[in-house]
């Protein structure tokens, strides 16, 4: 089986700042993702990244020599890409006062790190993840750990017509996870399940159910080679002058399905 | 003939602390008003004054216009120009002996800062007046958008809590313009399913869509985003055409990068000595832009040249030869397709033409000057697309946003995403309140509209995006705590059937904006 976090890094799912800043995402069942902790990984692990981001002497570097020595590439990594991304726009009303604030503002209170109820939330973040996060209320969490009884992530998606559901084991402090997702016609939904020393499962909190992305190119790549004068419309649309695409995944991945068609219509 | 909506976004959060003498972020709207709104009213209504038949659609945000028209916060714009004004004599009198080269640029900031203080007095300090009578004289289509300004996607579990962004977005433009808005400008292009519905059921007609979500839409497009789409529900969207807006909008390649522009970042304010500028920056010696600024891009390097106008002038010049030349070969390109009278649709930030980019207001007046001179171009509006009744296409569109990435990952990332826990169990809180306190009328009824704007004001999509930006990151969290301890404290007096009298009194002078709010606006049994 496939590294887990290779499948991520493969997969462009995740910025690599993003993967060590919090989270990292794993493949749990199928293509379904999941996120872990990076303190979660182990030294092999970490040495094997290393190796794989061309760190000289990984195999012999201690652990959090390794992880710094990451952040630090992807740092420099992430800085060069925002220098040269098109897509970035001039912010244009709010200047940058190179970080200074001048003033407190009257009425600041401290929020409080969770609300007494047990509830759960779906947001859709992008055309390959959602993102969900919950509390639990304080009388819920102890009679569940009263009886030996644990928690669950629920996720269900149904995908024209089709439905996956699975699991994802959620510790009493977890308050948050990024469920991957798939473009099609469907939604996701997600729910915090608690599982009962018999195997008894009881939905504690159901999120509202979310969309998928379906877009009509990518289930109708069969059309695109009689659309050819369609294809480079779309582009002039979506493209700079040095042929740089619109920042977004769907856009780039039709548009590199016409490509291939074009080219096979060529060849 | 091709088309032309040009629409600009004017939007700042609604900031204003009178508890201070100066507030640093209030320099955004006063920035804002005189480097961008004024002199671009100016160039206006000098083109209007030429019979240059342009066209361009405009939103004020209702945060935006609620400031514009704000006494008090005009009084302290007075008071930042005449402060521009007594910097620019002194830099007039010091640029003729030294950094001479500068001198040119001094007269000129001298001259442009009494001039937008004149205009900005000859309008009794409110400058949408002199937007309106554009409007009415059918030069310009005036806008409106979203309350606060809030990012919906991310809201669309909570209906009401849309229907009032949408619906006191309506009303502020119509208590402010005497009118109903006929466009809704998405706040960051964020559309979901659904939305057009709300949107058309509070009155509007149209509203822009970003550009990917025409090629992946859930139907096929055979306008390519040329022609307005028709969404579900009988709105008009309009795709904005991302290969022409980049020509200006990209930061790496746009025409705002070239060398000979002026640089925004070498201020005065930032390398003249200390004694010199302590009284236009902030106490206690804080250093920040004044405006002042002389040098040219220059490309990446420390070693700025002096900033030349009569060699920036040749480059608008060329720009906008460049931009009319695009969008003819674009125009040619898409009627061979079979595509007649394609519409391009260019959005923008309005504060990027001649705050941010100095020469861009130049740049748009020459544009229309020499855009009204070209027989293959036509400057309209969305509304008089639409009252063409040409072609259209129906089109479900995906959830879509012109943020990074083209979804939400602007507004919902490790930097920002704790936020919705807390805003989203405050709209629940105010529904809750709102159906235990159905009807209430004097100070329960105040108290109640307090938390509504309160609540409105902390779903503004600024706090979120300064927070991914990492920018002023401090003060947006500062405000989103206080907006949402401010709806803590009448939630819990309302818990206990009682009313903060003091406290209300202070809150509803610090936050004067939406006047006519009803807190009803979240009951979720309430269809108005």
């Amino acid at each position: 089986m496939q590294k887990p976090y290779f499948y991520a890094l493969y997969c462009g799912l995740l910025t690599k700042r993003n993967l060590f800043h919090r989270i990292l995402s794993i493949t749990l069942k199928g293509d379904a993702m999941i996120l872990v902790n990076i303190e979660s990984l182990s030294l092999s692990e970490l040495r094997s990244i290393a190796e794989q981001e061309g760190i000289e002497n990984s195999g012999t570097l201690p652990r959090e020599e390794l992880i710094s020595l990451l952040e630090e590439k992807y740092e420099e990594e992430d800085d060069q890409t925002a220098e040269s991304d098109a897509n970035m726009r001039y912010m244009a009303g709010l200047t940058d006062y190179r970080g200074v604030s001048i003033g407190d503002i009257p009425g600041v209170e401290e929020l409080p790190e969770s609300y007494p109820d047990t509830e759960i939330h779906l947001v859709k973040k992008n055309s390959s993840w959602m993102y969900a996060f919950w509390s639990i209320s304080q009388t819920d969490s102890d009679r569940i750990q009263d009886a030996k009884g644990s928690l669950v992530l629920s996720v269900s998606i149904e995908n024209d017509g089709k439905r996956e559901d699975y699991d994802i084991p959620l510790s009493f402090t977890d308050s948050e996870w990024n469920v991957g997702t798939v473009y099609g016609d469907g939604w996701c939904r997600v729910a915090l399940t608690e599982i009962r020393k018999s195997g008894e499962r009881v939905a504690l909190a159901v999120s509202e159910p979310q969309r998928l992305t379906d877009a009509y190119w990518l289930r109708h790549a069969d059309e695109m080679r009689y659309s050819d004068s369609l294809y480079r419309l779309y582009l002039m649309l979506l493209s700079t002058k040095e042929g740089e695409l619109a920042d977004n995944p769907a856009v780039r991945e039709i548009i590199e399905l016409f490509r291939k068609e074009d080219t096979l219509i060529n060849e | 003939m091709n088309k032309i909506n040009l629409i600009l976004q004017a939007h700042l959060p609604y900031v204003r602390h009178l508890e201070y003498p100066k507030f640093l972020e209030e320099n955004w709207l006063f920035e804002s008003l005189n480097e961008t709104y004024i002199p671009l009213l100016r160039k206006l209504n000098e083109l209007d004054a030429s019979s240059v038949p342009f066209k361009l659609t405009i939103c004020f945000s209702p945060t935006l216009a609620t400031m514009l028209t704000d006494s008090a916060l005009q009084e302290r714009f007075v008071n930042y120009m005449n402060e521009r004004i007594e910097l620019g004599e002194k830099e007039v009198k010091r640029t003729e002996y030294e950094e001479t080269e500068c001198h040119e640029m001094a007269l000129r900031y001298l001259g442009y800062a009494e001039e937008n203080l004149a205009d900005f007095e000859h309008y009794g300090r409110n400058i949408l007046a002199g937007y309106k009578e554009l409007h009415d004289k059918n030069r310009i289509e005036l806008i409106t958008t979203a309350a606060t300004h809030a990012y919906l996607p991310i809201y669309k579990d909570y209906p009401k809590a849309i229907d009032a962004e949408v619906k006191m977005g309506m009303k502020t433009h119509f208590r402010i313009f005497g009118e109903n808005s006929k466009g809704f400008w998405l706040p960051e292009c964020g559309y979901y399913p659904g939305l057009d519905k709300v949107i058309l059921d509070n009155g509007a007609q149209w509203c822009q869509l970003a550009s990917h979500s025409v090629l992946t839409s859930a139907d096929k497009s055979i306008y390519a985003g040329y022609r307005p789409v028709e969404l579900p529900s009988g709105l008009y969207g309009f795709a904005r055409d991302w290969g022409l807006t980049s020509l200006i909008w990209s930061s790496v390649s746009g025409y705002p990068c070239d060398s000979d522009y002026r640089d925004f970042y070498r201020d005065i304010g930032y390398y003249l000595p200390l004694s010199y500028v302590r009284p236009y920056i902030h106490e206690p010696e804080v250093r920040v832009f004044t405006g002042f600024k002389y040098h040219a891009i220059s490309g990446k390097t420390e070693d700025k040249v002096y900033y030349n106008p009569q060699k920036a002038a040749v480059k608008v010049d060329l720009h906008v030869d460049n931009f009319i030349y695009n969008i003819r070969r674009r125009g040619f390109a898409i009627e061979s397709a079979g595509i007649k009278d394609p519409v391009f649709n260019l959005c923008f930030d309005a504060e990027l033409f001649g705050h941010r980019w100095f020469e861009g207001l130049d740049f748009i007046e020459k544009f229309f000057r020499k855009g009204a001179e070209d027989d293959s171009i036509q400057f309209t509006t969305p509304s008089s697309i639409i009252l063409d009744n040409g072609k259209t296409e129906k089109l479900r569109v995906n959830e879509s946003s012109w943020g990074s990435g083209g979804y939400s990952d602007t507004w919902l990332d490790e930097t920002n995403s704790w936020i919705y826990r807390h805003i989203f169990k405050s709209i629940e809180r105010m529904e809750e309140l709102t159906k235990r306190f159905p009807d209430q009328g004097s100070l329960k009824g105040r108290f109640l509209n307090q938390a509504s704007r309160e609540l409105l004001l902390a779903m503004s999509s600024d706090w979120p995006q300064i927070m991914h930006d990492r920018t002023s990151s401090a003060y947006a969290e500062k405000r989103l705590r206080s907006h949402l301890g401010s709806f803590n404290v009448v939630y819990s007096a309302m818990t206990r059937n009682t009313v903060n009298t003091e406290w209300l009194i202070n809150a509803e002078k610090t936050s004067e904006i939406f006047p006519d709010i009803d807190y009803k606006v979240f009951d979720p049994g309430n269809d108005d």
